[in-house]
């Protein structure tokens, strides 16, 4: 058996160190935080895993209510403020190569244990007590036992965080009794609502559904709790900046009620009626809504407080009007449900094979969206709308497959959106449903149906990321932005339009530390993406810390400004045709300033002003070219981020001369007239600290206008 | 002894019957009608001995027509007309008589021929058109018929038209190439299919002479054919002619009997003559005997009842037994006596859980004193999890869960465990078959998607879906009229169209596409509606998805394939055979071997919601499951009426985990945890490194047919437990079993050699088999000279015996 073990960690090791994730200078990446959480109020000794770590003697929280010192090398001791609110948040590591991609950070009101010793046989289960969190992980080709005692018909709630918290992990948990019988077991969110059927003591099993493993990206939260869990919310939005009224439906509700509904894992929900004062502006990185695509949704996440401890986090989406409820039977077309558009619905696909019926009168000229919110609140539905004029045609709608993020940041989704343009006077007929509901009950479809005049708008998430090499990288790097004095780095920004929205959107970096710059780009009409390039000066001060990327847009007179949300891949992947990117919405986007390392080569323009030349010109920069040792290889430079300008040939910039001119003939490469923001990019290899890398070089961005 | 001299009675008896009475019949009517001049009619004579069981005597009987010249009756019994009239024909047999009366008219008539009635029946007959011949779809040396004449509409044209009309010559139709090609007389690669002198001869050059008429679209077109007598219960050895009838659509009946194609569905119990006469073996049991003509089927059921007395028949247990138990009276075939208490306990280990059972077990059971203790067992096995691992693994493989790239992973785990928590918590077959027919999302999120991963294509859907869950094969249909089934293309893209709205993101999800389900006819290039097999056409509206239609059809208690295909499928699991074999093969053509076990199996597992453990507890607790396998003087030959336990080898994964059981080690599958045993691998990728599954034929998920899984023996499988480094390495392994027992000094030789045969075959070593061994222990450390090296040696010792179990058919087998 050892041997095999053995070939299994130096794989995973092999994984850590592959090629693809030192082709550019080291930045610092993290792992894990062990543990990845820790109770309200306390100090928690956490442990830290990641590469290139050295001096990383700081860890950075999303909110100043946690702090760290360390304590030894890789090791903290985490101060969690009696005041910050139960949630996840985000932790980075600082260090000498810059601040890492974050891992989630748990804060709760439950006490924690963390393992220290092996527990993969029954013979060798920790107790855990109910009413605690278990942090641990899974090792390779292995199951994980813990034990619990419990009285004959106690209720009590396994739940098991792993992808919520950055885990690789894909939780299978078990309840076994002491003869090993299996109980209770859920395959798919980690959760099991167990009772006890005899006073004893219960195994809990837990493994990875294919049996992967590892310390270092298979950890996991497994809190048995009598605290109440949330099933779902109806309905799931509501406007911002007002005291909204919702129903909770869950288990062991404080003051719950008996539903009458049951759930996919056939238990009897309760119900509740809470009040809520929903925020007036969307929260950053929303637990439950996390997701790239959710990245286009704007909303809050909610916590259910008990004494027993606050429960599972729900989101909450923000609504453009007051949300109305589905009323059934609504299924067929003759039992449609009135309502008068504009206007938010909320209903549920509920029981399996539900439809869904509307019907509005639609006044000649009216132009509507009509848009599902549903598997982008984190629900695994696949929302189908029809659109029919009664006795007229029909529109059928899928789904947005459309990713704008690319594959490094898929942001597809399963819910539809359709521009009805009324053309006559007439009974519109909306119709929803879940394609993937045909078979399964699950009372948590529910689903957001917004009709709305068409209000052009859109949403933005940005992350760090250096460009592929060619196109036959597709790697994803988990990383941070991180600048070495006289370096340019660049940062990914994706736009969502909305409701049709084709306008210029205009970026820029704000919050920006001391001798960093950021020059301005837009993505342009008919653009999703654009690359948004930071500079740091030679001798900018070390700094890490959150900066903002804010966009800006005209619809009509109407200016609309929108902050880039955070996005972070979360784990690197070789080639995203082998297995999907994981990628997250992040709290902050963070950025780190070296201050003692310089870049080791730099290219910018010779001055920094708009460089102008009137269409079918010849535009000659010139370029300085900075080497400060271990590259002198030739520089192959190309162009980007005009459109034409692909066709300019790469030029060389040999290894010596400190400086070159780019020459762009604009009779040859036909850049249409206006302002530009390009760059030059090369490939090139020497040596950084000692040690063979390969890096890419970001030219300083140039402005360029052609008359 | 006493047996065989019952036996030797019991042959002499049947000398000793006599013929009491005769009848003579030929269509059912009291009389025969011969309109025409082409028509003939197959006579079937049935003797009734005094003993009251009938016997054909068609071939035993001399036949006389008088007045003469109305018809001629030739030796077999067969009339043709020879002018108008009415004649009475005579059969006699050993002296005595019966009579019919026939009557003829038209017999100088030469009405036209038709085509697709008469003369393409001739090309079947003579297998022109076979698949290996004319028939495929290439046809053969340019000349193509449609496959058994399913279209006669092309043969016409192939025949008349094509080729500038050459293969038909009307002015001198003995001189058509056809027919000269068909005797020989012109070189014919498929050599002689046609006498000269047949009657088939006669009519294509009647039909020639006619310029090839191809007949009314008025003329009567073939509704059915009958076959008499549709069962009969027969002596060993014996025969029995068979009559076809040809029922036309304008009520006109006529004898096909020489037209038909014949085929046992055991051919190892009975032949069957081209003319119709079948002869059984002197095997006892049941033969079906599928008649075909035109597309049209039909089964004659043939019986051969041993005739030994059947007495001290054990206490029925329940309407198993009832059913089992008067099967066996009615064919004089005594059961085998009920087994002991060590051969069940392994016996239903094994087959409910996929595994031996523990020393542990063995000891609690053979001591346990309770009356019940057997049930008991029975629900233990069936409430643990081996049992879903078992039946998951079993399931797994029959729904292709098939990891064909390491990524495929996540899916087949998914899937697998699924499988494995439906069975676990004894999800009702019906809500397990309609979540996988009628799957959508993807597969993390509902894991049966997997199944539309691996069965990409509609066609294969409604095939994979037909098999498994109906008992259908209805592959054939895809390109023409099934052969041995009613099932046409019509119904097979009737039955495609219920999965022709399935859309499909990437290749792990799927969801239901809006639209009027169709599917398009290959035949008729016309779109066809969903229909259940045999059932009208459904009108589903575009927002349902027809797979839920198809769920209903086919969980509907009333559906005539659904219950009995699971039924059938879990009877073979227990008891080696299928009540139709093969299981997955239940045509009308294929009878049960005990069709009244089949319907009750089907009733009771439908009315009990499809309760799959509740089936398992009624099999499993039948005194038919608990037979010994050891056969009494009368049934060693029985194979199909369950009158004695048939043993089968264990399966790949099972041995594999009793290997490993017995020599105390374990197993080491990649990525998995050590002990994982076989019969709980999620999928097939572990066959490629392990060259025992893969010998012992585990399957690779590949087909939704049980017949993937091989349980042939082979020589492979011998040397690989005889002399395999494998299992050198368990039985030598230092913390093996052998060199565990070896090295307890504490316990006695006899008490380690009881744990030995508990281990391997569930039961206490008998006197001399612990003589034997510990002689050999004996002798082994008396051959070493050495003190010192005396333990090493009975060790070997230990390993030896312990080898020699693994290699015995009481532990390879399920008995």
């Amino acid at each position: 058996m050892a041997p095999r073990l053995r070939i299994q960690f130096a794989g995973w090791v092999a994984l850590l160190l592959s090629p693809f994730a030192l082709a550019e200078l080291p930045v610092i990446t993290m792992s894990s935080v062990m543990p990845p959480g820790g109770k309200i109020g306390t100090e928690v000794a956490v442990t830290i895993s990641g590469a290139d770590l050295e001096e990383a003697n700081a860890l950075l929280f999303s909110h100043p209510g946690i702090t760290a010192k360390a304590t030894a090398e890789k090791k903290f001791a985490v101060t969690i403020a009696p005041d910050v609110p139960a949630g996840r948040y985000d932790v980075r590591i600082v260090g000498k190569s810059g601040v890492s991609n974050p891992r989630t950070f748990v804060v709760g009101d439950l006490p924690e244990t963390v393992e220290n010793a092996p527990n993969d046989k029954p013979e060798a289960a920790i107790e855990v007590a109910v009413g605690s969190v278990f942090n641990g992980f899974v090792k390779p080709a292995s199951s994980e036992y813990l034990k619990f005692n419990a009285k004959q018909s106690q209720r009590i709630f396994l739940d098991c965080s792993a992808r919520e918290i950055d885990s690789k992990l894909s939780p299978v948990v078990t309840v076994l009794d002491a003869g090993g019988r299996e109980l209770a077991a859920n395959r798919r969110d980690g959760f099991v609502d167990f009772t006890a059927p005899a006073d004893g003591t219960f195994l809990v099993r837990v493994n990875d559904l294919t049996y992967s493993g590892g310390a270092e990206a298979y950890f996991y939260r497994l809190a048995l709790t009598t605290a109440p869990h949330v099933d779902f919310i109806f309905p799931p939005a509501a406007v911002a900046g007002t005291k909204a009224k919702f129903t909770i439906f869950g288990r062991a509700l404080p003051g719950g009620a008996p539903a009458n509904v049951t759930a996919a894992d056939g238990k009897p929900l309760e119900k509740l009626d809470v009040e809520i004062d929903v925020p007036a502006t969307p929260q950053p990185r929303v637990e439950g809504a996390s997701a790239p695509a959710s990245a286009s949704v704007d909303g809050f996440s909610y916590r259910l407080p008990s004494p027993q401890g606050a429960a599972n986090p729900v989101f909450i989406s923000l609504a453009s009007a007051p949300v109305i409820a589905e009323v059934e039977p609504n299924n067929k077309a003759a039992e449609a449900q009135k309502i008068a558009a504009p206007c938010e619905v909320a209903g549920q696909f509920f029981p399996a094979g539900d439809v869904d019926a509307f019907t509005f009168e639609g006044k000649k000229g009216d132009v509507f969206w009509i848009e599902v919110f549903s598997q982008r609140l984190g629900l695994p539905t696949n929302p189908f709308l029809l659109v029919q004029r009664e006795g007229g045609a029909s529109q059928e709608v899928y789904a947005a497959d459309a990713n704008v993020g690319g594959p490094r940041f898929n942001t597809a989704t399963n819910d539809p959106a359709a521009r009805l343009e009324v053309k006559e006077d007439g009974v519109y007929r909306v119709q929803v449903r879940d394609l993937f509901g045909n078979t399964r009950s699950d009372p948590r479809r529910v689903y957001r149906l917004s009709i709305h005049k068409e209000a052009p708008d859109f949403r933005l998430a940005a992350l760090a990321e250096i460009p592929p090499k060619n196109n036959d990288d597709r790697a994803a790097i988990a990383r941070a932005a991180f600048l070495h004095g006289g370096e340019t780095t660049s940062v990914r920004v994706v736009a969502f339009r909305r409701d049709g929205f084709a306008g210029d959107i205009e970026l820029s970096g704000d919050a920006l530390p001391a001798g960093v710059t950021c020059a301005p780009v837009k993505i342009a009409a008919g653009k999703n993406e654009v690359l948004l390039l930071l500079t740091a000066a030679e001798g900018a001060a070390r700094w890490a810390g959150p900066i903002r990327i804010v966009g800006k847009a005209k619809v009509g007179e109407t200016e609309i400004v929108r902050d880039a949300r955070p996005a972070v891949v979360s784990w690197n992947v070789p080639d995203f045709n082998n297995e999907p990117v994981p990628a997250r919405l992040a709290q902050e986007f963070d950025l780190a300033v070296s201050g003692v390392e310089n870049a080791p080569i730099s290219v910018e323009p010779a001055e920094d002003k708009v460089w102008e030349a009137a269409a079918g010109a010849k535009l000659d920069i010139p370029l300085k070219i900075t080497r400060r040792g271990g590259y002198d290889e030739v520089l192959k430079l190309k162009a980007f981020d005009a459109p034409a300008i692909e066709g300019l040939k790469e030029f060389d910039v040999d290894g010596k001369t400190p400086t070159a001119t780019a020459s762009i003939d604009l009779a040859a490469v036909k850049i249409p007239p206006g302002n530009y923001t390009i760059h030059f990019r090369a490939q090139t290899k020497g040596k950084f600290r000692d040690k063979e890398t390969p890096i890419t070089v970001i030219s300083a961005p140039i402005r360029i206008s052609v008359k | 002894m006493k047996h065989w001299l019952v036996l030797l009675a019991l042959v002499a008896t049947a000398h000793a019957e006599k013929l009491a009475t005769l009848q003579i019949e030929a269509t059912g009517a009291p009389a025969i009608t011969l309109r025409g001049k082409d028509v003939r009619q197959q006579l079937l004579v049935t003797g009734k001995l005094d003993t009251n069981a009938e016997r054909d005597f068609t071939h035993r009987s001399s036949y006389q027509a008088a007045p003469a010249g109305i018809v001629t009756v030739d030796a077999s019994g067969l009339i043709a007309p020879v002018a108008d009239g009415t004649a009475t024909i005579t059969a006699t047999a050993d002296g005595v008589a019966a009579t019919i009366e026939v009557k003829v008219e038209n017999a100088g008539s030469n009405p036209p021929v038709n085509f697709g009635n008469q003369i393409v029946p001739i090309f079947t007959k003579a297998t022109c058109n076979s698949g290996g011949c004319h028939g495929k779809s290439s046809g053969q040396n340019g000349f193509r018929l449609s496959l058994l004449g399913f279209e006669p509409t092309e043969d016409y044209e192939h025949i008349v038209k094509e080729a500038r009309g050459r293969r038909v010559f009307p002015a001198a139709p003995d001189n058509s190439l056809l027919l000269l090609k068909a005797i020989g007389v012109v070189p014919h690669g498929g050599g002689k299919r046609l006498d000269p002198a047949s009657d088939d001869y006669r009519l294509i050059v009647r039909w020639i002479a006619q310029g090839m008429p191809y007949g009314a679209e008025s003329d009567p077109k073939l509704a059915s054919i009958e076959v008499l007598p549709k069962q009969r219960t027969m002596a060993l050895g014996g025969e029995q002619q068979l009559v076809v009838l040809a029922h036309f659509s304008d009520g006109a009946v006529q004898d096909v009997t020489r037209s038909a194609l014949y085929e046992p569905n055991d051919k190892s119990m009975a032949k069957v003559e081209e003319d119709g006469r079948v002869t059984l073996f002197d095997q006892p049991g049941d033969v079906g005997v599928m008649v075909r003509y035109q597309g049209k089927v039909a089964v004659f059921r043939g019986t051969a009842p041993l005739g030994a007395p059947v007495e001290n028949l054990p206490a029925p247990r329940n309407f198993i037994d009832e059913l089992v138990f008067a099967k066996l009276k009615a064919m004089g075939l005594p059961p085998s006596a009920p087994c002991d208490d060590a051969t069940f306990l392994r016996r239903v280990s094994i087959d409910i859980a996929g595994r031996l059972p523990s020393l542990e077990e063995t000891r609690a059971f053979l001591a346990d004193a309770e009356p019940a203790k057997r049930d008991k067992l029975i629900d233990t096995l069936l409430a643990s999890s081996e049992y879903a691992d078992y039946f998951a693994n079993k399931w797994s493989a029959l729904l292709r869960n098939k990891r064909n790239e390491a990524k495929d992973a996540r899916g087949t785990f998914t899937f697998h465990a699924w499988i494995r928590d439906s069975l676990l918590t004894n999800k009702p077959y019906d809500q397990f078959v309609r979540e996988i027919v009628a799957a959508s999302g993807d597969i993390a999120d509902n894991p049966p998607v997997a199944w539309y991963k691996q069965v990409k294509e509609p066609q294969q859907q409604l095939e994979d879906a037909a098999q498994l869950f109906l008992g259908m094969r209805l592959q054939c249909a895809q390109c023409h009229h099934h052969p041995f089934e009613k099932w046409s293309q019509h119904d097979y893209y009737s039955f495609a169209a219920f999965f022709s709205d399935v859309g499909r993101k990437g290749t792990d999800t799927i969801f239901p596409r809006r639209g009027v389900a169709t599917a398009v006819d290959k035949k008729t290039k016309q779109p066809v509606k969903p229909a259940g097999l045999g059932s009208p056409v459904l009108e589903i509206a575009p927002d349902d998805d027809p797979r839920l239609a198809l769920a209903d059809w086919m969980t509907h208690t009333d559906n005539p394939f659904f219950a009995r295909a699971l039924v059938n499928r879990y009877w073979k699991h227990f008891f080696n055979r299928g009540l139709v074999e093969p299981e997955d093969d239940m045509r009308e053509t294929n009878p049960a071997s005990n069709p009244d076990l089949l319907d009750a199996l089907a009733h009771r597992f439908a009315e009990s919601h499809y309760d799959m453990k509740a089936l398992i507890r009624d099999i499993v607790q039948s005194r038919s499951y608990q037979l010994t396998a050891m056969p009494n003087d009368f049934n060693k030959s029985d194979r199909q009426n369950f009158s004695r336990y048939y043993p089968k080898r264990l399966t790949a994964e099972v041995l594999f985990d009793a290997v490993n059981q017995l020599t105390g080690s374990q197993s080491a599958f990649p990525g998995m945890p050590v002990g994982t045993r076989a019969v709980a691998l999620p999928d097939n990728s572990f066959n490629a490194g392990s060259y025992f599954l893969t010998v012992f034929g585990r399957p690779e998920s590949s087909s939704a047919c049980e017949c993937e899984r091989t349980q042939e023996a082979s020589l492979a499988q011998c040397l690989h437990l005889l002399n395999s480094k494998d299992i050198q390495d368990k039985l030598a392994a230092p913390t093996g079993r052998p060199a565990l027992l070896a090295a307890d000094n504490k316990r006695s030789d006899n008490d380690k050699l009881r744990d030995l045969y508990a281990v391997a075959y569930a039961r206490d070593p008998a006197p001399d088999e612990i003589d034997f061994c510990k002689q050999y222990i004996a002798k082994k450390s008396a051959q070493e000279p050495d003190a010192a090296k005396k333990p090493a040696a009975v060790r070997q010792a230990y390993e030896d015996l312990v080898w020699a179990l693994v290699s015995s058919k009481e532990f390879l087998f399920n008995h």
